[in-house]
């Protein structure tokens, strides 16, 4: 029983840092000051929506120390998610890795 | 050993994460090096994607029992219906088509062959199975369908291709699964079956790029005066405007180009990339560690959605702004942004009333760590917040509370003098920043979907 408590509080650990780093992916594009970067964080603004629907919880954002390039903060996020176990992936959470990974797609281009 | 529904799911579930993983690394290149790319892999979706919604459809009737006269179908029901129709009704289906020779997609095929399976075993389980281990099984299905239609989706945006090829169809029912799906998963468990009537809201209405952005900027006012908003949707709102200033801009600036109607005052291109350039910084002003907890609005959402596909659709087609001599329907195209930047300007007053709202009254919250020197010496309770690792809510003459709202206000300025500007006859007026804030108006009914677990809420775990 404890253990499984363990896996579940690891995984919102994971969905949690996994939210924080899209958050400063968000911020970092918007930095950018150009529409390309306006674009993306608009992408990544639907990753983190996506991300709350799956049960990231918004002050999460504290726990990382983030960078100044967007994708590898999606990158980092994608890592995060990646680790969950898949047992214990919400459902919610599919739609938010695929969001993950077009952003990804697009920002990495 | 035999296979369990949850093991099928799970396997589906796995499938569809393991799809969206492998999406193809594309080399830097020109779109048309990219549509050549992903052309193979959006191909084989596009062909697998029939069998899948009919097994979707299949299975998702044998949980639900879903209405079978047409005039009661559901969007979700009807959107899986016209996918898994073959009849080629435009070129891209038509190359896909399996019976041409076409392979769908093993990741795809894979997935339809584990959710046809559930729904066979269900068929005959049906009646003995409780609600709660449905929901479950369908929650889990909506979820497969909605993360393979995703990926699908970002296939075709890699292929950067323009409507000739037909790909707007597959384009437009992929995003209606997609929000059809995630809408019902939201939806809490009980009210799912038959209560479908306020999911068609946004297919019944005019599609014309005017007709969003007047849908974007009813929402957005409405969105931003609803208590229940937290600064997440703020700061889509302001990203939202200064994407629709870009696009107003470049329209714009043609029309400036071509003279065009002369009814469009000369100029107006410019006072526009000032709004958006203070659009930009409105939406930069909320640092990632800043916020007001809320709720996520789905119908601000979609309206959102829907005016960033419009906009790439029409004015950014291959991820650049079209030139001047690029823009088709100018002489229609011109006064829809003409209005459009009268629909920001109403956002604009909304934003900076909501901003000023947040700030006066203490909704503004952020990690005591974060707070400088100054706003510590002022505020001694609050060491004991931050060596503890706490929240704190900012009153209106903190650091940040301020930047929020000269961001604000500079943006709600500069989007009046565009507007003003781009009034036909009428001098660019100046509006000095002190403009009288509105009061807030009542908020609509909406579809503010559930918050997440461990949300703050104002008055939860924080501490002034």
């Amino acid at each position: 029983m404890t253990e499984v408590t363990c896996v579940r509080m690891d995984a919102q650990t994971r969905l949690d840092e996994a939210y924080a780093h899209v958050k400063y992916a968000t911020a970092a594009f918007l930095a950018h000051a150009d529409e390309p970067g306006l674009i993306a964080a608009r992408a990544c603004m639907d990753v983190e929506t996506l991300l709350e629907d799956a049960g990231a919880r918004w002050p999460a954002a504290d726990n990382i120390e983030g960078t100044t390039d967007g994708t590898e903060q999606l990158t980092k996020a994608a890592v995060a998610l990646d680790a969950i176990n898949p047992a214990d992936r919400p459902d919610l959470l599919g739609p938010a890795w695929a969001q993950l990974q077009a952003t990804l797609t697009q920002t990495s281009r | 050993m035999a296979a369990t529904v949850g093991d099928l799911l799970e396997q589906a579930q796995r499938a569809a994460w393991d799809l969206a993983r492998a999406r193809a690394d594309l080399q830097p290149g020109s779109p048309m090096v990219r549509a050549r790319q992903t052309w193979p892999t959006l191909r084989a979706h596009l062909a697998a994607w029939p069998a899948l919604a009919r097994a979707g459809q299949s299975t998702l009737g044998v949980i639900a029992v879903w209405p079978t006269t047409s005039w009661r179908r559901t969007p979700l029901q009807r959107t899986l219906e016209r996918l898994s129709d073959q009849t080629p009704s435009h070129n891209l289906r038509r190359y896909a088509r399996p019976d041409l020779g076409q392979e769908p997609d093993p990741g795809v095929d894979r997935i339809t062959h584990l959710v046809r399976t559930v729904g066979d075993l269900l068929t005959d389980a049906r009646p003995t199975r409780d609600e709660e281990d449905l929901t479950r099984v369908e929650s889990k299905i909506l979820a497969v369908l909605e993360t393979t239609a995703r990926v699908t989706l970002t296939h075709l945006d890699q292929t950067g291709l323009s409507d000739y090829t037909g790909t707007r169809v597959d384009r437009q029912l992929l995003h209606q699964l997609v929000n059809h799906a995630h809408e019902e998963l939201l939806r809490p468990p009980g009210q799912r079956n038959g209560s479908y009537d306020d999911l068609a809201v946004y297919q019944t209405g005019e599609t014309s790029l005017g007709a969003t952005i007047t849908q974007w900027g009813a929402e957005a006012r409405r969105t931003l005066a609803d208590p229940r908003t937290g600064s997440s949707g703020a700061q889509r709102v302001a990203a939202d405007a200064a994407l629709l200033l870009g696009g107003a801009r470049t329209v714009l600036a043609a029309a400036d180009l071509y003279a065009l109607a002369s009814r469009l005052p000369a100029g107006s291109a410019t006072t526009t990339q000032t709004a958006q350039r203070a659009w930009s910084e409105a939406a930069r002003s909320w640092p990632p560690h800043l916020g007001v907890p809320g709720a996520t609005d789905w119908d601000f959402l979609h309206a959102s959605h829907e005016l960033g596909r419009q906009i790439h659709e029409e004015l950014r087609p291959e991820g650049q702004w079209r030139l001047p001599n690029g823009v088709e329907s100018l002489p229609t195209l011109a006064p829809v942004m003409r209005r459009a930047l009268d629909t920001v300007e109403q956002v604009g007053r909304q934003y900076l009333t909501t901003t000023v709202q947040w700030t006066t009254g203490n909704r503004l919250a952020t990690p005591a760590r974060r707070l400088d020197r100054r706003e510590l010496q002022e505020r001694p309770e609050l060491a004991q917040a931050q060596t503890a690792g706490r929240w704190v809510t900012l009153g209106p003459d903190t650091r940040h509370a301020t930047a929020l709202v000269e961001a604000a206000t500079t943006a709600h300025t500069a989007s009046q003098t565009a507007a003003t500007a781009a009034r036909p006859g009428s001098r660019a007026a100046q509006h000095p920043f002190g403009t009288s804030i509105p009061q807030t108006a009542t908020p609509g009914p909406t579809r503010h979907h559930r918050r997440a677990p461990g949300t703050p809420t104002p008055g939860t775990g924080l501490e002034r």
